[in-house]
């Protein structure tokens, strides 16, 4: 591999590496408030991009579209709090989990008969005339996408160190009966965590429609992936969902160029094995300090 | 300012409060003492809404609260202080102490002046602003917890096993600071299975065994109670002395077995006789 190909895979890498970590920060926010895996992630990032897609078609602008399936998908994923979360509360994380995976089978179905089968697509923000870097090129959604990220995760990083809601959110996650006896609603905690991890998937989702085009069953490997990046950073923390995204976007590229690009679905879960085998906390893995 | 009448509560099936009346007067400080598993935190515990009454009527500032949420009874500023302290142990000591005004971000006093008032009481906090409140020592963190509460400007602070786990001299402390509270006009239901200190700071003591009142009287009154002393005062002894056999030990209370386990698992053991030596040395 010549270092203009290896540079070449690293930019594919970044590209994917950011969608997977704002996966990964989707699946965070909503296990750090509440214990729950929500195995519909995938289809949030799926439907954030159809409906972007859905909005391009009804002849908005870009921008639009972007902020109207961001705004759909978080009243979508409040609705599943509401719908199948919050009803299982006395049932147990379990029962709250496998619900999300029931969640996963209707809104992939739903978005079959919506969209059709076809894989659709959506113009690039800003044009596709690659720039050029040394032998390389880069199209410019790439900059978009990790520019994008970027903002999110200091946006919500901001959010979550320096305002009171952000950091009640972050005493329910640590110990929810005690931050009830603070005065902090567990329910209006748990509700918006689904709202900000919707908001977040469907915003990466639109992002990635112009470069890799999204159909109705993407949705199901996304998710995995964002899943594993999750779990090589350490679930609940966000730092270490990005981290994990990064890492997992860019040895799947790699991979492709030193392997073989069939291999390519198979890196993130010989990852994920070997997390889970070797580093169960995950990489940067939430380390609890607490002297008793 | 707050009436209990007839409460029923417990966990699932398992009923562990058999009606309990109480009324508690503002101004004072009413200590529950009983054994492990007498019902005390589980007491506390309904007061605040973490766990439901199935009989009975809580009326504080003649309001029912019994069916509101945990959230709507610190909002009336009735604010728990639970067992075992559940500082935010990766959160800083600003942030914890951010949250607990959280029930009142808009109260009485402004935040930063509520602030000044924590950090005169306890001027270990300040230093340590910056640093996770797990990092903190044990007095240190029951200090924060205290904090924290105070930070919701309560009315009626419920205090769950405030000595639990500290060494003497620290109990001491937060003791003395507690007092200090209540001559502010803070009114406290105090929880402890360290009777004796209990009762050296309260007013008024009620005495719990397995989920009822038992005795009821002023504090001096059960401190000179010779049923209360066989069988709560325990802790006076060493814990090797307690080890030995001693005549009568089934004679007494039921609750007496259940009361000397309980004092060896907070293994204060000899080291209380300082303390108590102390708190009386002080006039308490």
């Amino acid at each position: 591999m010549t270092f203009d190909q290896f540079l070449q895979y690293i930019f594919s890498g970044i590209t994917s590496g950011s969608v997977y970590a704002l996966t990964a920060i989707g699946f965070t926010l909503i296990f750090s408030a509440t214990h729950i895996i929500n195995f519909s992630q995938g289809q949030m990032v799926m439907l954030g991009g159809l409906g972007a897609v859905a909005l391009h078609r009804a002849g908005l602008p870009l921008w639009a579209c972007f902020l109207g399936a961001v705004a759909a998908v978080t009243l979508l994923s409040t609705g599943l709090e509401r719908a199948a979360i919050r009803p299982l509360l006395r049932k147990g994380v379990l029962a709250q989990i496998i619900a999300t995976v029931g969640a996963a089978f209707v809104l992939e179905t739903a978005a079959m008969v919506a969209w059709g089968r076809e894989a659709l697509s959506l113009p690039a923000f800003s044009g596709e005339t690659p720039l050029v870097v040394g032998k390389a090129t880069i199209i410019p959604q790439t900059l978009w996408v990790l520019g994008l990220t970027i903002v999110i995760v200091v946006v919500l990083q901001v959010f979550y160190r320096r305002s009171l809601f952000g950091t009640a959110i972050r005493a329910c996650a640590v110990n929810p009966t005690a931050a009830r006896l603070q005065g902090i609603s567990y329910q209006k905690v748990v509700l918006f965590s689904f709202a900000l991890s919707g908001a977040v998937s469907a915003a990466a989702g639109v992002m990635i429609t112009p470069i890799s085009f999204m159909s109705y069953s993407s949705g199901a490997l996304l998710g995995l992936k964002g899943f594993a990046a999750a779990t090589l950073g350490g679930l609940g923390n966000p730092l270490g969902a990005v981290a994990g995204g990064y890492i997992l976007g860019i040895v799947e590229a790699l991979g492709i160029g030193v392997v073989s690009a069939g291999y390519k679905d198979a890196i993130a879960f010989v990852i994920l094995l070997l997390v889970l085998f070797l580093r169960p906390a995950g990489l940067l893995g939430a380390r609890v300090v607490n002297r008793h | 300012m707050l009436e209990l009448a007839g409460i029923r509560a417990g966990y699932g099936r398992i009923e562990v409060l058999h009606g309990l009346d109480l009324a508690v007067r503002e101004g004072e400080i009413i200590t529950i003492i009983g054994a492990n598993g007498a019902g005390k935190s589980t007491l506390l515990k309904a007061l605040s809404g973490v766990v439901k009454l199935s009989a009975g009527s809580v009326t504080f500032r003649d309001e029912r609260i019994d069916k509101f949420s945990v959230e709507q009874i610190v909002q009336r500023r009735l604010v728990q202080i639970p067992e075992g302290r559940q500082l935010f142990g990766p959160l800083t000591v600003r942030e914890n102490l951010a949250l607990g005004a959280y029930s009142r971000r808009r109260g009485a006093v402004p935040v930063a002046q509520r602030l000044r008032r924590i950090f005169a009481l306890f001027p270990r906090l300040e230093e340590r602003l910056d640093q996770q409140a797990g990092t903190l020592s044990g007095g240190e963190q029951q200090m924060l917890a205290i904090a924290r509460a105070l930070m919701a400007e309560p009315l009626l602070l419920l205090l769950d096993e405030p000595s639990m786990g500290l060494a003497p001299l620290v109990v001491r402390d937060i003791f003395a600071a507690l007092r200090a509270l209540n001559q502010e006009g803070l009114t406290m239901i105090l929880v402890e299975q360290d009777a004796r200190i209990a009762l050296s700071l309260a007013h008024r003591g009620v005495v719990m065994e397995r989920g009822r009142f038992v005795l009821e009287d002023s504090a001096r009154a059960l401190l000179e109670n010779p049923e209360v002393q066989a069988i709560y005062f325990g802790q006076r002894e060493s814990n090797l002395a307690r080890r030995e056999a001693k005549p009568g030990y089934g004679e007494l209370s039921p609750g007496r077995r259940e009361a000397d386990r309980g004092h060896q698992e907070v293994s204060h053991g000899l080291s209380l006789e300082t303390t108590w030596a102390d708190d009386q040395g002080e006039g308490a």
